[in-house]
């Protein structure tokens, strides 16, 4: 199936074009997911969201970019938009002790492993993941598209609709901020 | 005693990292979730009425239409009064006519 085939069948609900879509993108969006998720379990439901979102939408791709460029569009602001609800729930469930709910402490969530690093990169990938979670939301994008899933910087601009030299300088921006942060937070030799 | 770590050690640490794969059957668990979205066409609609967006517009509406009867109230009323003045003008200059004349002929 080409993908002007494939687009045009999903437009017109086939469900084998869509079966054919989510077997061919779904190491694409888990990815994606998890990079930012950082976390199996939202990352399975979160990619299963995705999924949906594209089926519901797919009308509204006007075929301007690659049809996996928008697929990775539409993974990100998932994923972002999970976040921010993850937060918001965060944020009020600070003020459950003052309407007598029950007083549960609440649970530190482990460092994050991702599967796909090697045994020797474990930890230091974990100290990463962690700085990632602090980096501005844009240079976040650009970092794990990048860097998690290996795209380049021309990939990661068409992506984001930016330009090369904004992705250039978001990358650098996200290393500088990672080495602070690591700076401070870890006894590096430096 | 192990050897310190540099940040750009513990950045480039994602270099090599491979794919990680979704459980199983995720098409499978997809289509479930599908499916049941379109078995819940009430709550579909329900979730669409109570969105902020139709609520607010809802009661942009209400708070039009109520304005729109409010002033036509005032103008009716305003119209009632005129007609009743002329109804009792109408009245006051009738009582000085000789009620015989009113069934004769034009």
């Amino acid at each position: 199936m080409t993908e002007q085939e494939l687009i045009y069948r999903l437009k017109e609900g086939d469900g084998i074009a869509f079966k054919h879509l989510v077997e061919t993108r779904q190491s694409l969006v888990f990815n994606t997911v998890l990079g930012f998720l950082q976390s199996q379990e939202d990352a399975e439901d979160v990619t299963q969201d995705v999924f949906i979102k594209i089926f519901e939408s797919i009308h509204q791709f006007k075929g301007e970019s690659a049809l996996s460029t928008w697929v990775y569009r539409v993974a990100v602001t998932t994923a972002l938009e999970f976040i921010r609800r993850k937060k918001r729930k965060k944020r009020y469930g600070l003020l459950s002790p003052l309407f007598g709910e029950d007083n549960e402490p609440t649970l530190e969530l482990p460092d994050f492993h991702h599967p796909g690093v090697k045994l020797d990169n474990k930890e230091k990938a974990s100290m990463l993941f962690k700085a990632i979670k602090e980096l501005p939301e844009n240079q976040q994008i650009a970092f794990i598209l990048n860097k998690v899933e290996g795209l380049s910087y021309q990939d990661v601009a068409e992506i984001m609709k930016t330009s090369l030299s904004a992705v250039e300088s978001l990358l650098h921006r996200a290393k500088n901020n990672l080495r602070e942060f690591l700076k401070k937070t870890n006894n590096l030799n430096e | 005693m192990g050897t310190r770590l540099t940040s750009e050690e513990i950045i480039n640490s994602l270099d090599g990292i491979q794919r990680a794969e979704p459980s199983p059957f995720l098409y499978t668990r997809v289509h479930a979730r599908l499916l049941k979205k379109q078995d819940n066409v009430f709550l579909t609609a329900f979730a669409f009425i109570t969105r902020p967006a139709f609520v607010m517009a809802m009661l942009m509406l209400i708070l039009l239409v109520n304005g729109y009867i409010m002033f036509n109230r005032s103008t009716f009323q305003q119209n009632q009064e005129e007609m009743g003045q002329t109804i009792a003008a109408e009245y006051g200059r009738q009582n000085t006519i000789n009620p015989y004349e009113l069934n004769e002929a034009p």
